[in-house]
């Protein structure tokens, strides 16, 4: 093997794809098209979700003068109730009312106008007021499921927080009006403590809790930035292997190359020394790109020994797809075929694989197929260590499988490549 | 004789999936010599200069280049060869000088000094002024040109040319032998391989005719004229060589023997003086229009077709 050589075939390999104006459209514009897509339509946080109420009074003391709590407020609390976005406020109910036209509500609720319909029965208000109870009736859309639960989960937590607050006025009423001189000492704070036992037996607090990478759209973009990356390793890997020798082919160069003084290897080598320049500048796009954009992508391996592992995953991922890249060129007859035949081998397996689209998207026997892929395991590891900034614990676990599936992958693709090599001679 | 071997070749045999390619070929080219390879396509010259490029294994017999086996010292071989096949080697993408540089760092050469050799041999095959012109702005001569300078770049003693002027023009292909003729007064050993007859009369000091995977006849290009006897050419060139005029004129030939193209027929005498007037007799007989009439010596195609009873095309 020839230094010299090595070097000469890849400063070569990198200067025609360079000059290549195809190429770069993969290696530089695609990547920044595709991000620029997903930035734009995907990373962005699921949007609250606003449900259409209609209300419907079937009580008759709705609109009595002298009542703390009446339906008709609680209509007026409803409209008012917001969730805070990184867009602004959105409000959580579009209410609709209705009079007391129960009928009129669920014809509207069945023809799908209407996510809900709460109606009031009859002395809501003045049962709210004394303190006795106040019925209500909630009717929800079926047929989807998630509507179905969300719509369910926030009339529900709606509901529970408006009686809680009714409790809580109605208990501290009721302490004000303690006559206290007739009570032994410290029974007054016995009694309230007891009536709060009363209307909370289970007293549970709810708080959602999200990954701190995933929270916003700076988290979504970090891990679309690493999806990219790993589409790039699998398109441009395999291309990259495919048209290793039939391109040269092609070119008719080939026999004029094996006329000078190197090996098989040197020329292999210096082919994949080329394609790990670009594979690394494509990802370098990516990332760049996606920092640009705001991405959240960790990088102190100074800190983090797991982010210097980052260039031998990425070296690995382009190793793995080149040798199956090379496998693809013993099938291929022209550059052209090669290419094809790579694209449209790389492209499904761009989604399949769950390094495009999320794994919990996919059947579940793909998902079984996406676990075992040694790129996908490369691209989770990277996305752990880039996006969530684990730490060794999410690397080493794959790395035994990865360094395997490299030497299997490029091990088979060197002999495919000495069998493309002897047929082209 | 006390030469010095450049190229042995001893009873080469090469099989491509039951097809025999080179059907034992023998040969010694000496050093300084222009040895061409006339044949028709499909002769097995290209894949004797893939084997001596060390590109191609031979299934049986032995070639040895500058003392070096062919099979067990193909790097060496390599090393110490040029080649220079039909084909355009440079990239087309890349200009001259980076295509010089890139086949430099495969000889190993350092920057520096490919750099220089670039520059010399650019220089040497005229393509300096363009050297940074992308290749695919070339003519054909001058992507001829390059591969030439290509083939120097190690400075190589033997030069494999493999029908290097195919497809050219003829002033193209003037230029191309002008550069040959520079290399042999440099001493380098050149085989050259063309199915031009002019081109292995006028650039060999010898001649190998191969047909059918053979070399049928080895020798001087005078040597081989002389082979075909003590016999004359007259060429008849007519406006439509037809085939009333071709049995005509094949009469008057020896050995019935005649060479035609579209527009021309040679037959061969003896008697140069006495056949003519009655060839020309015989052309106009045969309702021809005769263009022009000359007699002159046989070349390598008339040699050609004395040992193969058919024409070098």
């Amino acid at each position: 093997m020839g230094l010299r050589a090595i070097l000469a075939i890849a400063e070569r390999d990198v200067r025609s794809t360079a000059k290549d104006k195809m190429a770069l459209f993969w290696i530089v514009a695609f990547p920044i098209f595709m991000l620029t897509m997903s930035f734009l339509l995907w990373a962005n946080p699921m949007p609250p979700v606003t449900v259409k109420v209609g209300i419907v009074y079937e009580d008759t003391t709705v609109n009595w003068g002298n009542l703390t709590f009446t339906a008709k407020n609680i209509t007026d609390i409803m409209k008012e109730v917001y969730v805070e976005t990184e867009e602004g406020k959105v409000k959580v109910f579009n209410v609709v009312e209705y009079g007391n036209k129960t009928d009129e509500a669920l014809r509207d609720l069945k023809a799908g106008k209407l996510d809900a319909v709460v109606v009031y029965l009859d002395r809501f208000s003045v049962n709210a007021s004394y303190g006795l109870s106040a019925k209500a009736e909630i009717y929800v859309r079926g047929g989807d499921a998630y509507t179905e639960q969300v719509t369910r989960a926030v009339l529900t937590q709606f509901f529970d927080e408006l009686s809680d607050r009714i409790a809580e006025a109605r208990i501290e009423v009721m302490e004000q009006n303690f006559p206290e001189d007739q009570l032994p000492p410290g029974q007054k704070q016995m009694i309230v403590e007891w009536m709060k036992g009363l209307a909370w037996p289970v007293n549970m607090t709810i708080e959602t809790v999200t990954p701190e990478t995933l929270m916003g759209k700076a988290g979504l973009r970090g891990w679309f930035t690493i999806a990219m990356t790993g589409v790039q390793l699998l398109m441009s890997g395999l291309a990259i292997g495919a048209t290793m020798v039939v391109e040269e082919r092609d070119r008719k160069t080939l026999r004029r190359l094996m006329a000078a003084p190197i090996g098989p290897w040197d020329l292999l080598l210096g082919k994949t020394l080329s394609g790990l320049v670009w594979l690394g500048i494509s990802s370098l796009v990516c990332i760049g790109y996606g920092l640009a954009w705001g991405a959240r992508i960790y990088w102190h391996p100074l800190e983090n020994p797991a982010h210097a592992l980052v260039p031998v995953l990425l070296l690995m991922g382009g190793l793995m797809m080149t040798g199956l890249g090379l496998l693809i060129s013993m099938v291929a007859k022209t550059s052209k075929g090669a290419s094809g035949l790579a694209t449209a081998i790389g492209f499904p397996l761009m989604f399949l694989t769950g390094i495009w689209m999320p794994k919990w998207m996919l059947p579940r026997p793909l998902r079984v197929f996406a676990n075992c892929f040694p790129l996908t395991m490369i691209v989770d590891a990277l996305r752990a260590v880039m996006v969530f900034d684990a730490g060794l614990e999410a690397v080493l676990p794959v790395l035994p499988w990865t360094i395997l599936a490299t030497l299997v992958f490029y091990g088979l693709g060197v002999l495919a490549y000495k069998v493309v090599l002897r047929r082209s001679l | 004789m006390g030469r010095e071997v450049a190229v042995s070749v001893r009873e080469l045999v090469k099989e491509y999936d039951g097809t025999l390619a080179l059907r034992g070929v023998s040969f010694d080219i000496y050093k300084g010599e222009v040895f061409g390879l006339l044949g028709p396509n499909g002769a097995g010259k290209t894949t004797l200069m893939n084997i001596l490029a060390g590109i191609l294994l031979p299934t049986s017999g032995k070639a040895e280049v500058l003392g070096h086996d062919v099979v067990r010292e193909s790097r060496a071989v390599r090393a110490l060869v040029g080649f220079c096949p039909q084909e355009t080697v440079a990239y087309e993408e890349l200009n001259a000088m980076e295509n010089m540089m890139f086949y430099a760092g495969l000889y190993g050469l350092p920057r520096s000094e490919a750099k220089r050799r670039s520059k010399e041999l650019l220089e040497f095959v005229r393509l300096l002024d363009v050297a940074k012109k992308p290749v695919r702005e070339f003519s054909g001569g001058m992507k001829r040109r390059l591969n030439l300078a290509i083939a120097l770049i190690n400075d190589p003693e033997v030069l494999l040319l493999d029908e290097p002027t195919t497809g050219l023009d003829p002033r193209a292909r003037r230029d191309a032998w002008h550069y040959i003729e520079g290399l042999k007064a440099e001493g380098r050993t050149i085989l050259l391989a063309t199915h031009y007859m002019e081109e292995a009369d006028r650039l060999s000091d010898r001649v190998a005719i191969m047909d059918l995977g053979r070399v049928i006849a080895l020798d001087t290009p005078e040597a081989l004229k002389k082979s075909v006897g003590e016999l004359s050419v007259i060429e008849v060139h007519v406006e439509e060589a037809s085939e009333a005029l071709k049995e005509a004129l094949s009469a008057l030939s020896e050995n019935g023997k005649i060479l035609s193209g579209e527009d021309y027929v040679r037959l061969y005498t003896r008697d140069p003086e006495a056949v003519l007037p009655k060839a020309v007799e015989a052309t106009l007989r045969a309702g021809a229009k005769v263009i022009s009439v000359s007699v002159s010596e046989p070349t390598l195609e008339d040699v050609f077709l004395k040992l193969t009873g058919r024409r070098l095309e």
